[in-house]
């Protein structure tokens, strides 16, 4: 069995998401409203998911620029798994399916859009490539702790919106323009890819891993961010 | 298969690039590069790796040419898995864009580690270049 791990999830979640609505349905319709197939993830779904990890490391870059910044400790081994997690999963792997896939299918609804992504790609992976560099280094030095900031900072800056904009125009120029059968074909690409690349369980492998990452940061409980009631 | 084009006239030439010197490149100027894990084993970058570094396919019926300054006895081509066609080598090595290199002339991905490497601009004797210009953060 090879798609396990990111289908699985998706599925799973999609399931329970229909699951509500067939209740709902079914309270309107009656009991004899026909249960729903789980659908297959899209291309863009997908993307997304992988988008959701990017954004789980930004926020814990986020949290390493605060504590340089407030001239705490800084762990190397944190700042160095979290760019790792960039560097193989992000990097290596989900922005080289949108360089193969992706991108030439939007090139000409989109063309400044596309070399506006594939120059923030190139800077990205010199940002990442800067912060492993860092992190090997002793993190004391006021100027070492600068540099690794403004590289994490100038990071997060670009890759949010970067991302926002894949997800409300990319994607969506991708689906609209391209057939549903090749969609469906790159849905089953993708997680092919990805078991062929990372084994089996690879989503679920790598939210491990940047959850070790926020726990030893302080941000792994998702209610610290809720602000308090008045 | 990845959607690329699969032509059937490729040429190599030979352009400077600041910092690196006279680096091979493709007909239209754009940088190529080596991938030291390739040694022996044909072209490895495949799936994803080749959405961020596209092999210089050409097809099965071409041949590459030489531009000046280019060793034309050094031009061969190797299986492509990635479109079933055949990729360029130079020296033995299989040539690569890479996909950050969004104008010619520029050579951003040299000595990048990705995808399990590091990859290297070649020059026209067919040795890979392996000067770091650095992070340019």
């Amino acid at each position: 069995m090879s798609r396990v791990s990111r289908r699985g999830l998706l599925v799973g979640g999609a399931g329970l998401l229909v699951g509500a609505g067939a209740t709902e349905l079914g309270e309107r319709l009656g009991s004899s409203a026909p249960a729903a197939e789980p659908h297959v993830p899209s291309p863009g779904e997908e993307l997304m998911t992988e988008h959701g990890v990017l954004k789980r490391v930004l926020l814990a870059y986020r949290a390493l620029s605060a504590r340089l910044a407030d001239g705490r400790p800084v762990p190397s081994g944190v700042v160095i798994d979290a760019a790792q997690i960039v560097s193989s999963f992000v990097e290596s792997f989900h922005e080289g399916l949108e360089e193969a896939y992706v991108f030439p299918r939007v090139q000409d609804a989109e063309p400044d859009l596309v070399r506006t992504l594939l120059v923030q790609h190139d800077r990205g992976r010199h940002l990442t490539a800067a912060i492993l560099a860092a992190a090997g280094t002793r993190l004391r030095a006021a100027g070492a702790r600068a540099a690794l900031r403004a590289d994490l900072d100038a990071f997060v800056r670009m890759y949010e919106p970067h991302e926002a904009w894949e997800d409300t125009v990319v994607y969506p120029a991708l689906r609209a323009g391209t057939p549903q059968r090749t969609l469906d074909e790159l849905a089953e690409r993708f997680a092919d890819l990805e078991n062929r690349q990372f084994g089996d369980h690879a989503l679920r492998q790598v939210l491990d891993r940047i959850g070790g990452v926020e726990q030893q940061l302080g941000i792994g409980d998702l209610a610290s961010f809720t602000p308090a009631a008045d | 298969m990845l959607p690329l084009p699969v032509p059937v006239h490729v040429s190599i030439g030979v352009r400077q690039v600041s910092g690196l010197g006279d680096v091979l490149v493709d007909g239209r100027g754009r940088t190529l590069y080596m991938f030291p894990p390739d040694a022996g084993r044909g072209v490895t970058c495949t799936g994803a790796c080749a959405g961020t570094w596209p092999p210089l396919v050409i097809a099965d019926s071409g041949s590459p040419s030489a531009g000046a300054g280019v060793i034309r006895t050094d031009l061969s081509t190797v299986a492509d898995p990635n479109t079933g066609a055949r990729v360029v080598t130079y020296a033995g090595y299989p040539l690569y864009r890479y996909a950050g290199d969004v104008a010619a002339g520029t050579a951003h991905g040299q000595a990048l580690f990705l995808d399990g490497g590091p990859w290297y601009v070649l020059d026209p004797d067919g040795q890979p270049v392996t000067t770091d210009p650095g992070t340019r953060s």
